[in-house]
């Protein structure tokens, strides 16, 4: 289900004096098990931008189309939208509120129309896949779990209606180092099953690992998009920008700048590390 | 929030804007009493004349300062209409069953919308133009009398000032609590009535144990930064009433003399 930005705008607060313009005539197309990163500084339009996907804004100017269809026509199905768009915004444990693990994570199943067994199917599944065994925590308060435990539920909850497109926003602030992999793991596992994968993120590194298209906003402007190769490669742009370079790729000069050759279009860890065994074993030792 | 609520406090440097917040809330409380005083024609262009002279100093946008009363057409409308139709009047222009349409009734219908307009366009002129700041410090040196009678007046106006900061941050949480609850199926967005009452739930919850949990942090960082109670706190700012002050005063009260001995 591919989504498609047309020409569009967004304006907070029109026709008062808070007014601001938060994008700014902005096009762009995201195919079908795309995994794009959102990058840029706050107050730049990114999550104004994933609101207006999700169908959660309307845009003042221009379309947004989903499959195909504009998704704020009149004749609109939106229940459509919301079985295909998942949005996990930041600190999603807040969203909680039932008394069961098991019922907050079937809320967004309640109007599926699908039958009891499938719902706790589905249930079972989300919980798993994020890393819960569902037969301890079915019953349990949803606030009665520590900080990373509640979103990880509210990350089931999203994922139990199972989008093909999903949305995230700053999903890894907050996490320690393993829960920021292992959570980065789970969604390029979604993503390589298929779901396309949006997410808003201000870690180069772990954008540069995982992401396989970075796009980039600047006062909500499209500034750049592109392959994460070409965006990250393009390193004088991104410091311009202060958006950071990832890690390996400082690396990767630092070796280069001491006449260890390197590659120029390395970005991630893999990369790095096997340029390097390369390096080693094919050139031997310098 | 795509839109404001009314009432907020718009950033200006009108004479309006200026005037310190307790000379302009006694100022209001003596337009009130000089609104609901007036009775004559006379009385009400006066009070019209001056609101709109208000407003008009104050340069707020109209569509903003006056967006409560614009919403309100319907409540408006329906005042007006009950009391043209059931005012106790002779000579009705006409009558049928229980309905009896009089010029007494049709003045008195727009006396009742007029005054309520009125009011609102007042409050939304004290509110648009004074920080809940200053109001709520305000409200602390007017209330200072109620001490006698032992009401803690330092910690009602703490009380009143900090919920009054925690609307617009509750009001964000709500937004994008909806939000959330709608990309994952609750149907705020549906007609019906009934769909509109599940989704009380999911987003009263939420903000309930938000709310808390904000409580619980702000008290406890209060502490940590030394808070021992309001009493005894002192102000940064200690400003006496100014001549503008002292005149905002002064044609407040004439204004409302004037309405009393005209009555």
């Amino acid at each position: 289900m591919p989504v498609e930005l047309e020409n569009v705008s967004y304006t907070y607060a029109s026709g008062t004096p808070y007014e601001t313009e938060a994008l700014e005539n902005m096009s762009l197309k995201i195919k079908d098990g795309e995994f794009v990163g959102v990058m840029g500084h706050t107050g730049c339009g990114k999550s104004t931008m994933i609101q207006l996907i999700a169908g959660l804004l309307v845009p003042s100017e221009g379309k947004v189309l989903l499959d195909g269809n504009d998704i704020n026509a009149k004749g609109y199905d939106r229940s459509v939208l919301r079985r295909n768009v998942g949005i996990v915004f930041q600190y999603p444990e807040y969203q909680l509120f039932e008394t069961t693990v098991e019922k907050d994570v079937a809320f967004g199943l309640k109007h599926s129309g699908l039958d009891r067994g499938e719902v706790s199917e589905r249930v079972r599944w989300a919980l798993e896949i994020m890393g819960f065994s569902f037969d301890s925590i079915r019953n349990q308060s949803p606030l009665s779990l520590s900080g990373g435990e509640k979103r990880r539920v509210a990350i089931a909850g999203v994922l139990a209606v199972r989008p093909k497109i999903v949305i995230f926003d700053e999903p890894i602030a907050g996490l320690d180092p393993l829960g920021r992999e292992a959570f980065l793991k789970l969604i390029s596992d979604l993503n390589e099953d298929g779901t396309t994968i949006i997410t808003v993120s201000h870690n180069a590194d772990s954008m540069a690992e995982y992401a396989k298209r970075i796009i980039v906003l600047d006062s909500g402007r499209l500034i750049m998009d592109g392959k994460t190769r070409d965006v990250f490669s393009d390193v004088k742009r991104m410091e311009e920008l202060r958006l950071g370079v990832s890690q390996p790729r400082l690396i990767a000069d630092m070796l280069s700048k001491r006449g260890f050759e390197m590659p120029r279009d390395i970005v991630s860890c893999g990369e790095l590390v096997s340029a390097i065994k390369e390096r080693l074993i094919g050139g031997g030792c310098p | 929030m795509s839109r404001l609520p009314t009432g907020q406090y718009i950033y200006g440097e009108s004479p309006i804007h200026l005037i310190d917040a307790r000379a302009k809330l006694l100022s209001f409380i003596l337009l009130i009493a000089a609104v609901v005083l007036a009775s004559s024609f006379a009385g009400y262009a006066a009070v019209f004349c001056f609101t709109a002279a208000l407003l008009w100093i104050s340069r707020l946008p109209l569509g903003t300062a006056l967006g409560a009363i614009r919403r309100l057409w319907l409540f408006f409308f329906v005042i007006f209409l009950m009391n043209a139709f059931f005012f106790e009047a002779e000579n009705p222009i006409f009558s049928w069953w229980i309905f009896r349409l009089s010029y007494g009734g049709i003045a008195q219908g727009a006396n009742v919308v007029l005054r309520v307009a009125l009011l609102m366009a007042l409050s939304s002129v004290l509110t648009c133009t004074t920080t809940p700041m200053d109001m709520t410090s305000a409200l602390q040196s007017l209330m200072k009398p109620l001490k006698i009678i032992r009401v803690p007046v330092e910690d009602v106006a703490m009380i009143i000032s900090v919920a009054i900061q925690f609307i617009p941050t509750l009001l964000e949480e709500t937004d994008m609590i909806k939000k959330a609850q709608t990309a994952r199926g609750a149907r705020f967005e549906s007609r019906s009535l009934r769909h509109k009452a599940e989704c009380v739930i999911p987003l009263v919850i939420p903000i309930f144990i938000s709310a808390f949990r904000r409580a619980d942090e702000l008290s406890t960082a209060m502490e940590a930064r030394g808070y021992r109670g309001a009493k005894n706190r002192t102000k940064r700012k200690k400003e006496p009433l100014k001549a503008r002050d002292l005149a905002a005063l002064f044609i407040s009260a004439a204004i409302c003399a004037v309405q009393f001995c005209f009555r």
